[in-house]
Order: structure tokens, then C-alpha cells, then sequence
């Protein structure tokens, strides 16, 4: 037999024009047809008896058998036979060899087992070419064919696998609009394949809201892997360490894994108008008032996981409402050319304020058309977050069915009737809103007059008695009385800062009911004024009383308690 | 990945002479410059005048390369920072790792004057 090497090498020369298995027990017919074939570019391997003719089968995979019919040990037919059960095989095109003068009725009997064609010797050598040629050939281009459909199967379900991380990856990311007491939150992340290494997360902790940016070296799947695990380590580590000393755990985990990723990130922890920042690899967090950079935080430590020991630092920044800062990764910085961050990107970022109707859209334009101005093919993720200050929030008096609950510090709902509990929750709202203690007698009495006034009488419109009747038996006679009010009612309740201190404005649904019929005048109050008590009450502790002219708004202006002393 | 090592005055210079190293070149980077490392001193100027952008996985290179050559007792000094390169390095802080140089005369110097 031919040493295999060399018929391989032998192989690899010719170029194969495909692989043919050539079985007969004659050595001297194998020779010449294995020469005839290679000569044409065929790999060629033989067997001269069943037995060797499976083992090469089953390694050498050939595109065609050339079978020869009579064989002492094993019949051609039965070799067929055995060969089409392997499942294999079954469709191997098959050639057999017949002696000459073989009759009809066995070649018609062998074509039927499965064989494809036969060939009669002595072989005519360029019949036999022809033969191996048109048959190698289909069957070459029906393996290519089966081949790319399990390739395309293979890349689809590949794809589907990817798609469906994706969308895990997505549910791990907080809502990409959010507000947070006076602090509005927008994010917008786009990965550069299905999946990536950016992510953002706000953590609401007891010491305040921190917002994290975090860029994992790399991209795609294995980035996509680590960036999960970094998010569930910082949740826990966040509660319980500051913003260095966490960054500190962190690199040392990541340090510990034999992985090569480590992580870029950037934090903000938001306590009222205090802002403590860390920026560890990722490009400046950037402060912006009116559209001008006003402050940068950068490089406060070596990003988590290069190197074993690491020392991180945090900056300190007060706020006031109209600032903006604004967290990017490196990859969205890379699409203006500005890893340094001068924020020559500040400026296509429309910077609209939060509560603005189009602010949630703006920011994910500004990422695509950055995108499309630089290319249209992103290299890395790409993400943004921006946290902006806002005026300090209006608290809103809801009606409704759902009975009152403490969830949202914001709205306060009750039913028609209203229930008593109502009106001091609106109340100490208002008074924090303001900075101000609700005890304080100052304050309480003249919000709690207009805000009684608003809710019973601005919802139910009914004339108000004498202030000589308990709040409670009044409303019971009012739910005596059946009146019929409609459930939806809203009284609104905003507080607005001035120069010299705060304005409240109280706005109710103005149900026949005006404040300029309470109130007569803008004096000093005067007990002796028609319009009771109430009145007066409102003007105590405020600087000025003032309504609009459907009625259905009145305004109390409070001046600051420092102001005042002066 | 094209990486030149010779050396000079008993420190081995290797320039890389691509002009980024990212997620395609870095497996080779981080395997060429062991390599030279291997079969050179253990004094290593890291050229990198011809690299105009480093991406994560490739800062991750450089980083082990670092290791490596200082796992050995070695000391590297990186020389020729182009402004996007020098730029990564300021925001990772890459200054409290790799020993800086502004040009491959003066990197050898510094390591030559101590071998």
C-alpha cells in the first residue's frame, strides 16, 4: 500500500479535485485507475477488501466509491448494502465496476440497491473520468449547498443567542429618564455590537443617589460578562463603603480574577446640592452651567482591575439648580475626537432641562447624529449621562380612589370627601419645599388656611360657613348632604423660590369658588374686615396675598426668616 | 503586528511601528514584546512613537508587559507619546505605573545610567 504520508502530500499537490474511494481486490486495477484519477486532480485512496474499504471510509470521507461488483470476501452488492445504512453515507454517490457481459437484469438490480452508475471493464480511461467527474462534481456542490445552510442555521441561532443577551443586558439598566428629588437623570447607551461593556446604574443609598458610568476594557460578549458582575458588585459594596473605598474593593476583586478586563468608571453620589465625584479612567465628568464647562473631575485613581494596588480619591462639588454634569465613556468621546474632555461635545448635547417634553428623545438624537457625522460605524459603546439640577419640586394634592400612601413625597391623593390627614401631609410638603420646619406657627397657620380652603371648598364648591364648625362635622354634613362631585379632582400645590424668599402657589379646580370673594383686600389684616378670620389667618406670616383672576389660584408670599430679622 | 527590538547600550529598544495597538493587534503586541523581553536584557524602552491610538484592550496589553518585564526584576520606561496616547495615559493614571519619557534617547539614558 502507499504510505499515507506521501499520498497526502500527493493530495495536497494535486489540488483535489475531490476525494474518490476506489475498492476492488485486484492491486494492478486499483494502481492504474488511482493513477488515471490523481492525473485528473482527484485525491485517490484504495482499498483492496471490505474491511479496509469501511476503516478508509470512515476517515477519508470520499466524495465518490468506485466499487468493483465481484469480490471474493464480500460481494459488491453487499457492500453497497452495508455502506447506504450508514446514515453517513447513504447518499455517497456510488460507482460500481462489472465485468463485461454482465446481464441487464443485475445491473438494473444493483442500480436499484442505490449504486449511481456503473462502469464495464477494461474501463475506457476517459469514460471513467467523466463518470467520477459529473458525479464528484454534484455531489461537491450538494455538500456546499447543506454545508451554507447549517453555517446560516449556526450564525441565526448564534444571532438569536446574542439578541436575547442583549435584552438582558438592557433590563439590568434603570430607566433611561428618571428624577430624583431636585436631580433629573438621562442616560443613553449605545453598544457597539449586540452587547458591550458600557453600563450606567443609579443606586438610591443611604447617604444619597449615586449614578454610576462603568466602560469594561473590550466589547461584545466577554466585556458584557464582567460589566454584569462589576453592577452587582457595586450594588453591594455602595450601601456600606464611600465611592474611594469602594473603587478600592473592587480593583482588588478584580485584580484576584485571572482575567484581563478592567474596568473604567466614573460616580457621582448626589446628597442634596452636595456632589461627591471619583473618575477612575473614564474621560472627564464634565460641569456645565448654561452650556460652559465650569468644572472637570478626572483621573482620580488607575482603573479597577490593571493593577493590584491602587490608591482612589474623591472630589467634592457644590450644585445649584441649572447645573448640569455630565458623565460620557470613552467611546462616545472618540466620536468628537476629545478624549481630553474639553467638552467641545457639551455643546452638541442639546441640554434641554429635564422636564422638558423632548428632553428624553434629545439626547439619544444628539448620540445618533454624532454617530453619522463620524462615520456611522460606532468602534466602541458608546453612552452618556447626564444628571441636571432642577428648581425644587412642585407637590401635587391628587383625588382618587387609592388610599394615600408615603411612596412618592411629591403627591398626595385622598378621596372625595377629603379625609383630615390630607391637608397636613400637603402642608409639610409645602413647608419643606420651602426649607421650613411645618411647625413652625409662622408658616402653618397661613398654609393651612388656604390649603383647607383650597381642597374643601376648591373641590366641592361649596360656600364657606363661619369659621365657627370643626372641619370634620362640616365635611360629615357635606357627605350627608350627598352632594355629587366628581372623583378626579386635583389641587396643586407649587413652591417657587424668589429673591427674597418663597412663593406658594396654591391652585384648585376653581369649582364656582374664587378666592377674591375671601379675600377683600391686600392690607394688614384687620379683624374687623368681612370675610372672617380665615383671612387674616392667610396674611399673618405672609408678606403678601394674592389671587388670579379666574380665582381658582391663590398666591402666599414668604419671605426668608433671615431677611427678616434684618 | 509590526515590532522592531534592538539593543542599545546594554537596554533593549522595542519600537512598535503600527500606529494603534487595539483588540485586533494586541495578543500580538503583548507576545512580541515578551519575546524581546525573553531574549533580551531585562532594561526595556518601550518605543511608541509611531502609535497614534491605544484602545482598552490595548492599554491592557501594555499593562502586562509591564508586569512581565517587572515580574523578571526588570524595569521599562515608555517613550515617544503621541497627544491621543499621552491623553489615555493622564486619565488612567498610567503615570503611577510605566515611567515616562519623551523621547527613546532619553529613556535609554535613564535605564542605562542605573544598568
Amino acid at each position: 500500500m502507499h504510505d499515507k504520508t506521501q499520498l497526502e502530500g500527493e493530495a495536497a499537490l494535486s489540488g483535489a479535485r475531490g476525494k474518490v474511494l476506489l475498492i476492488d481486490d485486484a492491486p494492478e486495477i486499483l494502481a492504474l485507475y488511482e493513477n488515471v484519477l490523481r492525473h485528473e486532480g482527484f485525491e485517490v485512496r484504495v482499498a483492496s477488501s471490505p474491511r479496509e474499504a469501511f476503516t478508509t471510509l470512515e476517515s477519508f470521507e470520499p466524495d465518490l466509491v468506485v466499487l468493483d461488483y465481484m469480490m471474493p470476501q464480500m460481494s459488491g452488492e453487499q457492500v453497497l448494502r452495508e455502506l447506504r445504512e450508514r446514515p453517513h453515507f447513504a447518499d455517497t454517490p456510488v460507482v460500481f465496476l462489472t465485468a463485461m457481459g454482465q446481464d441487464e437484469r443485475t445491473i438494473g438490480a444493483v442500480l436499484e440497491l442505490g449504486a449511481n452508475d456503473f462502469l464495464t471493464k477494461p474501463l475506457d480511461r476517459r469514460l471513467l473520468v467523466a463518470k467520477v467527474a459529473a458525479l464528484v462534481d454534484g455531489r461537491r456542490r450538494a455538500n456546499l449547498s447543506r454545508a451554507y445552510d447549517e453555517l446560516a442555521a449556526a450564525q441565526r441561532a448564534l444571532l438569536a443567542d446574542l439578541e436575547r443577551a442583549r435584552k438582558v443586558q438592557n433590563s439590568y439598566l434603570p430607566p433611561s429618564q428618571g428624577r430624583f428629588g431636585q436631580i433629573g437623570f438621562r442616560a443613553v447607551l449605545e453598544p457597539c455590537e449586540h452587547v458591550g461593556g458600557d453600563l450606567y446604574d443609579v443606586i438610591e443609598t443611604a447617604c444619597g443617589m449615586i449614578t454610576v458610568l462603568v466602560d469594561v476594557s473590550g466589547h461584545g460578549l466577554a466585556a458584557a460578562l464582567v460589566s454584569a458582575g462589576v453592577r452587582s458588585t457595586l450594588r453591594l459594596l455602595l450601601h456600606t463603603k464611600s465611592l474611594p473605598d469602594a473603587l478600592r474593593e473592587l480593583n482588588r476583586q478584580l485584580s484576584m480574577d485571572n482575567d484581563d478586563h478592567y474596568v473604567c468608571i466614573a460616580m457621582v453620589l448626589c446628597d442634596g446640592m452636595q456632589m461627591r465625584l471619583v473618575n477612575a479612567g473614564l474621560p472627564p465628568i464634565v460641569r456645565l452651567r448654561n452650556g460652559e464647562v465650569t468644572g472637570r473631575v478626572l483621573a482620580t485613581g488607575i482603573p479597577p482591575g490593571l493593577v493590584a494596588e491602587a490608591e482612589y480619591e474623591e472630589v467634592v462639588w457644590q450644585v445649584e439648580p441649572g447645573v448640569d454634569v455630565v458623565m460620557v465613556s470613552d467611546g462616545f468621546a472618540e466620536l468628537f475626537n476629545d478624549v481630553e474632555g474639553i467638552g467641545h461635545w457639551a455643546s452638541a448635547l442639546d441640554l434641554l432641562p429635564v422636564d422638558h417634553a423632548r428632553s428624553r428623545h434629545s439626547l439619544e438624537r444628539c448620540l445618533q447624529e454624532a454617530i453619522r457625522s463620524s462615520g456611522g460605524k460606532l468602534r466602541d459603546d458608546s453612552t452618556v449621562v447626564v444628571l441636571s439640577i432642577a428648581e425644587p419640586t412642585r407637590p401635587t394634592l391628587r383625588s382618587g380612589d387609592t388610599p394615600a400612601g408615603d411612596s412618592d413625597a411629591a403627591e398626595v391623593r385622598f378621596s372625595i370627601p377629603p379625609h383630615m390627614e390630607v391637608i397636613p401631609r400637603a402642608l409639610s410638603i409645602a413647608a419643606r419645599a420651602m426649607g421650613r420646619d411645618p411647625e413652625d406657627p409662622e408658616v402653618r397657620a397661613p398654609l393651612w388656611e388656604a390649603l383647607l380652603n383650597a381642597v374643601v371648598h376648591g373641590s366641592l364648591g361649596v360656600n364657606s360657613p363661619p369659621r365657627d364648625r370643626e372641619l370634620g362635622s362640616f365635611l360629615a354634613e357635606v357627605r350627608r348632604a350627598e352632594r355629587h362631585v366628581a372623583a378626579d379632582k386635583t389641587v396643586a400645590v407649587s413652591v417657587t423660590a424668589t429673591d427674597g424668599g418663597y412663593e406658594v402657589a396654591i391652585t384648585d379646580p376653581g369649582n364656582g369658588f374664587r378666592w377674591q370673594d375671601f379675600v377683600r383686600s391686600n392690607e394688614r389684616p384687620d379683624p374687623t374686615l368681612e370675610g372672617g378670620r380665615g383671612i387674616a389667618i392667610m396674611r399673618a406670616g405672609t408678606e403678601a396675598v394674592s389671587w388670579n383672576e379666574k380665582g381658582n389660584e391663590v398666591k402666599l408670599k414668604f419671605s426668608r426668616p433671615d431677611k427678616e430679622s434684618q | 503586528m509590526r515590532i522592531e527590538a534592538q539593543e542599545q547600550r546594554g537596554v533593549t529598544v522595542v519600537s512598535v511601528l503600527e500606529t494603534r495597538i487595539d483588540a485586533t493587534s494586541s495578543d500580538e503586541f503583548k507576545l512580541a514584546v515578551a519575546t524581546s523581553v525573553d531574549r533580551g536584557t531585562l532594561l526595556v524602552v518601550l518605543d511608541l512613537t509611531s502609535v497614534s491610538f491605544i484602545d482598552s484592550t490595548g492599554l491592557g496589553a501594555l499593562v502586562g508587559g509591564f508586569k512581565g518585564v517587572s515580574a523578571k526584576g526588570g524595569r521599562l520606561v515608555v517613550s515617544g507619546l503621541q497627544p491621543g496616547v499621552s491623553s489615555l495615559f493622564k486619565l488612567t493614571r498610567m503615570d503611577k505605573v510605566f515611567e515616562v519619557r519623551a523621547t527613546t534617547a532619553e529613556a535609554i539614558d535613564v535605564l542605562s545610567r542605573r544598568a
